[in-house]
């Protein structure tokens, strides 16, 4: 087995042995199943107000405000909880290389949260079912896409933490900065543009984390590679961070 | 086999290790002592790769630890026994490690028999005592079966039988060939486990010697109840109670005899060997930096 693969092996054994992973797991779907339900029919009789189409993950996507920051802050977790417990001095006596440490952490992290999340909204669409199969349009393709993306979102917003947990190292920092980025930043951003009258700011707003991921998981892919660079980003400094940084 | 050379680490503008060279050679242990802040987890923290160095190097084998392959195979180190998520079971946390180097799980479970831990490792290590935290610790320096072994000390906290276990232990590894590293503040237990000794104070090396350099004959105690007149003619002797001296440089044989010619009455005559201690506290008389104020 190679380097990345041991590491990636002794990253996924420390995530599947604490009980805090099954927690957020557990508190994803939880969430997702209440607001799924929950908002199921507002959200239909919103989009139809609109004239717009309802789709089967119509009340999933609503809950997805809520599962990414959940699931973000189990990525996130991945490497502050580390710092927290000092614990991360042993797992650098394992594995010494910082670059294969975070991509081994990002792999086991991105996995996990893609699958599942794919599996949470999956459950969400289900149990939303039953109140919005009265409206919606059923098209196996497109609902399929759908919850790929949702699950690729997820995991590229968990990707993102881990990155920013690593630069920052504490929790409490780490999910402000999260929250910031993914929702005060584009809403600061489009109010600006609207007092300033200055457009190109709506469109920079429209490139931050949240507001990407929304528009990818509505169907845009272009916009998945947006969160992915993100992500990728985040994950590149906090490699040269860890890498310049004292344990 | 460890070496250092010209290793220097300072944070901001504290120099925490200074200029250290030094060599730790196979078969034997090594033992590493200094007041508080001399610099000695700094410089474990340095060997590991934790922390980078501002000049100089450290080698384990003759390479940097971020270039060993599967490096708890080459050394096992023990910096601090609660770095360890208090949540995850002892067990658990020696697989992680485990998986990491490509060692059996089945090590894991020897390593928790040697260290005694095998009953308590399905419990989670934050419910861990801190002896018990320092035997996880040292199961997961052993784990590897490493030629090269560096502990921070790591009798803190441990039992007697456990203060007893682990000094077996590690003379055990030095005598098959093994190169051993500790710190420790507990002079009686260096005094019984290591062969060498290095001395650290504010970050300088100040003294490197074998044992037997250090606790080497002292003198001669003699004591009895009217000893001025003896005192006067020994200019070596030292009062060492208000009816004890301490003499240096002269046997038993020729005090007693000097004693029986100036007509003293002795109650004790018998050399003494200084301990640890005494020479560890002469050495570092003047580097200790966070001394209480008598
Ligand atoms: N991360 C750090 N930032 C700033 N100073 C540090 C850091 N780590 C250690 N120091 C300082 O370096 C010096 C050496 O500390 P070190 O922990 O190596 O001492 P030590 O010999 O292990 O002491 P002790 O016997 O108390 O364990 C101390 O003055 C300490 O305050
Ligand atoms: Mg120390």
């Amino acid at each position: 087995m190679n380097a990345l693969a041991r590491a990636a092996s002794a990253e996924w054994m420390k995530l599947r042995s604490v009980r805090s992973t099954w927690w957020f797991a557990g508190g994803a779907l939880l969430t997702m199943l209440l607001v799924a339900v929950l908002e199921a029919d507002d959200t239909a009789r919103f989009l139809l107000k609109e004239g717009r189409p309802v789709e089967p993950v119509s009340s999933v996507l609503d809950a997805m405000e809520w599962v990414q920051l959940i699931l973000g802050s189990f990525g996130m977790l991945a490497v502050t909880a580390e710092y927290a417990t000092r614990s991360i001095v042993v797992t650098l006596a394992c594995t010494p290389s910082r670059t294969r440490l975070l991509l081994a952490k990002t792999a086991v992290v991105g996995a996990a949260v893609f699958a599942a999340g794919g599996l949470i909204a999956v459950l969400g669409t289900v149990a939303g079912a039953p109140q919005l199969q009265r409206y919606w349009e059923f098209d196996t393709a497109q609902v399929t896409g759908r919850i790929l993306s949702m699950a690729a979102h997820l995991a590229l917003i968990a990707v993102l933490a881990l990155g920013l947990g690593t630069l920052i190292r504490r929790s409490a920092g780490t999910l402000s900065v999260l929250f910031v980025v993914v929702f005060v930043l584009p809403i600061a951003l489009q109010g600006i543009a609207t007092s300033l009258n200055a457009e190109f700011l709506n469109t920079v707003a429209g490139f931050m984390p949240g507001p990407a991921g929304k528009r990818f998981m509505a169907g845009e892919p272009a916009f998945g590679l947006v969160l992915t660079a993100w992500a990728a980003t985040a994950v590149a400094a906090g490699v040269w961070v860890m890498r310049k940084r004292d344990a | 086999m460890i070496t250092l050379q010209g290793l220097t680490k300072r944070y901001g503008g504290k120099t925490a290790v200074d200029d250290l060279t030094l060599e730790l050679a196979p078969g034997t242990v090594t033992g590493f002592l200094g007041p508080n802040g001399a610099g000695k987890s700094t410089t474990m923290r340095v060997i590991l790769g934790l922390d980078a160095p501002t000049s100089g190097s450290a080698l384990i084998g003759g390479r940097r630890y971020a270039d060993l392959d599967r490096p708890l195979r080459t050394i096992g180190a023990l910096l601090d026994a609660k770095a360890v998520h208090p949540a995850r079971s002892g067990r658990d946390h020696l697989r992680a490690m485990a998986l990491s180097q490509a060692i059996p799980l089945s090590r894991v479970e020897e390593v928790l028999a040697l260290t005694g831990m095998a009953a308590a490792a399905r419990r989670r290590a934050g419910t861990y005592s801190l002896g018990m935290s320092q035997r996880l610790g040292i199961a997961g320096a052993l784990l590897g079966d490493p030629q090269v072994l560096m502990l921070d000390e790591p009798v803190n906290g441990l039992d007697p039988d456990g203060v007893r276990w682990i000094r077996t232990l590690l003379r055990s590894l030095a005598a098959e060939g093994r190169t051993v590293f500790i710190s420790s503040h507990l002079m009686s237990e260096m005094e019984r486990t290591a062969d060498r000794l290095i001395v650290l104070g504010q970050g300088r090396l100040i003294a490197d010697e074998p044992m037997e350099g250090l606790v080497a004959g002292a003198g001669v105690r003699v004591r009895g109840p009217r000893l001025g007149p003896l005192a006067d003619v020994l200019p070596a002797a030292r009062w060492t109670g208000t009816d004890e001296l301490t003499v240096t440089g002269h046997t038993t044989e020729q005090i007693g005899r000097r004693a029986h010619e100036l007509g003293l009455v002795l109650y004790e005559l018998r050399p003494v060997e200084s301990s640890l201690e005494e020479s560890y506290m002469r050495l570092t008389a003047n580097s200790v930096e966070y001394g209480a104020q008598a």
